[in-house]
């Protein structure tokens, strides 16, 4: 089935940028450096890792969040984006994990399995691109 | 100056209802999982840059398929930013179906809404005076 779910750089790995900040406090940064070689992961890897979990903290989507499924894909990202790179993966039932080839099949095994919700992502890659504009064409008299 | 034909293949007629009237055309989602489906007319909203918007029972009833919260989309809008949710969903519109998202604000009402990374993917021409929409489809010759 063809997919309207794109921009032009769509099914492409997430676009990325260099960044560059200033100020950070040199003991902070030692002891970040530190433990993500320890775990064995490159300091850009640990930082996303570190801005995303923050996104999610401060999230102004309460209602969106309080969904148990949400909530458990949110824990459950580091390892869903280590394994299941160009996947299909759902979360459902609160922490259970299911991933497919492709969408098609990742739906008619939630069929099977009758899950009703899931959250699913498709891992890593850019569907989407970012937001845009919405200049309130639902607003009129 | 080259010139293009095109030849019309589904029209449909302006939401009436609204003064000025409207273009709008005829949805059908289904849930991925049950294939439970909705009709509805949306608005063709060029102003908006999102795919499907839906009012939030509607959005309840199809979105089995839910995106991660933190891949969910914002919007500028004159009162600021709006985070919609968004989930993942079959679509049948303009003669073809596919796969897209349907989104929904977390809170007020909302209204059908059809938006540009929709509308990209068509060919659509508004004839005003006639107040109908038709979908095109691009013919071979030229001028």
């Amino acid at each position: 089935m063809k997919k309207f779910i794109s921009s032009r750089a769509a099914m492409t790995p997430r676009r990325t940028l260099d960044v560059i900040i200033r100020g950070v406090r040199s003991r902070l940064y030692r002891e970040f450096k530190g433990r993500a070689a320890s775990m064995g992961v490159k300091v850009g890897e640990a930082l996303q890792e570190a801005i995303a979990r923050w996104l999610e903290e401060t999230s102004p989507l309460p209602l969106a969040m309080s969904n148990q499924n949400q909530l458990a894909y949110a824990k459950m990202r580091p390892e869903i984006s280590r394994k299941y790179h160009g996947k299909y993966a759902a979360v459902y039932d609160g922490g259970k994990l299911i991933a497919s080839q492709s969408f098609e099949d990742l739906a008619d095994k939630l069929k099977e399995l009758e899950v009703k919700r899931a959250v699913v992502c498709h891992v890593g890659v850019d569907e989407s691109g970012e937001g845009g504009e919405w200049l309130w064409g639902s607003i009129e008299r | 100056m080259a010139v293009g034909f095109y030849r019309t293949l589904e029209c449909a007629d302006y939401d009436v209802g609204s003064q000025p009237e409207r273009p709008a055309v005829d949805v059908t989602i289904f849930g991925p999982i049950t294939g439970k489906e909705r009709s509805f007319e949306a608005a063709i909203d060029t102003g908006f840059s999102g795919f499907i918007l839906v009012p939030h029972e509607t959005y309840d009833a199809l979105s089995e398929l839910e995106v991660p919260a933190s891949e969910f989309l914002s919007y500028s809008t004159v009162t600021g930013p709006v985070t919609l949710r968004r989930a993942r969903v079959v679509a049948l519109t303009l003669g073809k179906k596919f796969e897209t998202f349907i989104e929904c604000p977390l809170a007020g009402t909302m209204k059908f809404l059809l938006g540009r990374r929709i509308l990209r993917e068509f060919n659509v021409a508004l004839l005003g005076l006639e107040r109908r929409s038709c979908t095109l489809e691009a013919s071979n010759h030229r001028t």
